[in-house]
């Protein structure tokens, strides 16, 4: 019985990969159905589309108010990129990616908790982190399909065309960032374990990721001091090999060692969401604070 | 409705929503938290692109003051405000139908209009100290310069634009529940909002035809109003069609908001659908 895997170490690995794929292929279908319905109510496709279109004319609007041309001299100065507004384009792209990971973590288990079936869940003998991975990676497809939705929008007003090779690297680096995130949606679902209020954590977060990722501007331009913490967010390194790929077409070998500081920051958030998650959900049960929202 | 009943349903909304903000201190750290970092992120986004002279040029081009920083703190506090009434106020039914006690309110003897008042009151309590706050932290921080000539004409310009603002979100309130799609409603306006009332930058700084959005919008009169007045600059003179514009639009959106509190108030005693969502 791969059911009774924790008391029965003679069946081992075959029984715990197998009850490890249940607990993720449900997991995952309830969440998407979950996801996808919530996605196509007309209210939330609205919001998906009024958003970035808002957010690009703001950028437009201080361009053509600055009277600086395409690439003002600052930013071309920090970056290189040929325009201003394909950089915004990129970056309100990832918006979706870096909130639904914020939000898709702590709301994993607020949303359990809401309902009154967390307790019930913490009892269950599954694997709470296959179960964390298969809900956010859910909430992640939704965010994904934004992703490609907001660059389309881009493409069509901006004229944002990568070519196949950009969008190559890119896809590998949006995949990438798509996993690190993970980490982080762990780290936000520990918080939430023992915090509560999960969306109080995820919009103190957003402004802070969108301030210090560069979704809006280089992070070049920001203090010195704040650079370590730019450094150390797996977004603001997915964000730069999406933006180098599509505006400057460079390949997998000039972007290795970005690559690796996303596969870094990444590991990192993903063990820190895993030690945090673990001590949490112990400090939950000793508090006896489980089901508490 | 007697004056003393309308005042005690006010208060209790006050009291009710200071006990659930105590309850969860997490929202308070993001209410002071947040207007800092959006602030830092309008600053950053000019001063990437041009050096700081080259922006400060432009707003003065578009007839403001070299101090870009305090326009955009500014702008960033009536934003804050108004996000804060949407929610409090403008959501104020919506919340109680997510927690399943809107048919309590609906069958209580009182003035719905007075309970959506107390929760935009709260709103304005809770949120006004904390962007405050944040005003004084940006302004230090980002180094703005504020020159208040005329402190009644500050307080009567402040308090028009909350009062538009308080109006609005009555209208909101009833006008969210009504459409059925509170939620993303509430959230998407924001973007627009911050974009056509000129949060970032002056609304002449768009083509003219979106300017009349803008200008139909009453926090755009507020944003007008108050970075006039605290950049020195504003008389009462010159704010005269402002603060007219103010006051009409708190008397529209007052009556367009009982009126709609009515209708869904029928609504909701003829469909019997208002919990629904």
């Amino acid at each position: 019985m791969c059911a009774a895997w924790r008391t029965s170490p003679s069946k081992g690995g075959r029984c715990i990969t197998t009850s490890f794929a249940r607990t993720f292929r449900s997991t995952f279908r309830a969440s998407l159905i979950t996801q996808v319905r919530a996605y196509t109510l007309s209210g939330w496709t609205v919001t998906a589309v009024i958003v970035p279109i808002f957010l690009f004319a703001g950028a437009w609007v201080v361009l053509r108010f600055l009277d600086a041309g395409d690439s003002p001299g600052r930013f071309f100065e920090l970056t290189g990129y040929p325009s201003y507004l394909a950089f915004v384009v990129l970056g309100v792209a990832f918006n979706g990616l870096a909130v639904g990971a914020l939000e898709d973590g702590g709301n994993a288990i607020y949303e359990e908790e809401s309902n009154g079936t967390w307790d019930l869940l913490s009892l269950a003998p599954f694997n709470r982190f296959v179960w964390m991975f298969a809900k956010t990676l859910a909430g992640l497809v939704t965010s994904f399909i934004d992703f490609f939705a907001v660059l389309a929008l881009g493409a069509f007003f901006f004229d944002v065309a990568p070519t196949a090779s950009g969008l190559l690297v890119a896809l590998v680096g949006i995949l990438l960032t798509v996993l690190a995130l993970q980490g982080v949606a762990y780290v936000m679902a520990a918080l939430g374990l023992v915090w509560k209020q999960p969306y109080a954590l995820a919009f103190i977060l957003s402004p802070a990721i969108i301030l210090l990722s560069g979704m809006m501007f280089p992070v070049q331009a920001l203090p010195a001091w704040t650079h370590p913490l730019a450094n150390a967010i797996p977004l603001t390194h997915g964000l730069h090999i999406v933006r180098e790929a599509i505006l400057l077409d460079r390949g997998f070998a000039e972007l290795l060692p970005v690559f690796g500081r996303l596969a870094l920051t990444g590991a990192v958030f993903m063990t820190v969401g895993f030690l945090a998650f673990r001590f949490m959900e112990t400090k939950a049960r000793e508090l006896g604070v489980l089901g508490r929202y | 409705m007697s004056a003393s009943a309308w005042g005690r349903v006010v208060r209790a909304g006050i009291v009710k929503n200071w006990k659930l903000s105590i309850t969860y201190p997490s929202w308070l750290i993001n209410r002071i938290f947040g207007p800092i970092v959006w602030v830092g992120i309008s600053v950053f986004s000019y001063t990437a692109l041009v050096p700081a002279e080259d922006v400060s040029a432009a707003f003065v081009r578009e007839g403001h003051g070299p101090d870009f920083v305090a326009f955009l703190i500014l702008g960033q506090t009536i934003f804050s405000l108004f996000t804060n009434l949407n929610w409090r106020g403008g959501m104020a039914i919506q919340r109680e139908r997510w927690q399943g006690t809107l048919e309590i309110i609906m069958l209580a003897p009182t003035s719905r209009v007075a309970y959506i008042l107390g929760e935009s009151l709260f709103g304005l309590i809770d949120g006004g100290w904390t962007v405050l706050l944040a005003l004084i932290v940006t302004a230090f921080a980002f180094g703005a310069d504020f020159h208040l000539s005329d402190p009644l004409l500050a307080v009567t310009v402040i308090a028009l634009t909350l009062a538009a603002m308080v109006a609005l979100s009555l209208f909101f309130a009833a006008f969210y529940v009504l459409t059925r799609s509170a939620g993303p409603l509430s959230f998407s306006i924001q973007t627009p909002v911050r974009f056509f009332t000129g949060t970032n930058f002056p609304v002449s700084a768009l083509p003219v035809l979106l300017q009349t959005v803008s200008y139909a919008l009453p926090m755009t009169y507020g944003m007008i109003a108050v970075r006039q007045v605290f950049a020195g600059s504003g008389t009462w003179a010159s704010l005269a069609t402002t603060i007219l514009a103010l006051v009409g639009f708190t008397v529209f959106f007052w009556v367009l908001g009982v009126i709609l509190v009515r209708r869904m108030e029928d609504v909701a005693k003829q469909r019997g659908t208002l919990h629904h969502y």
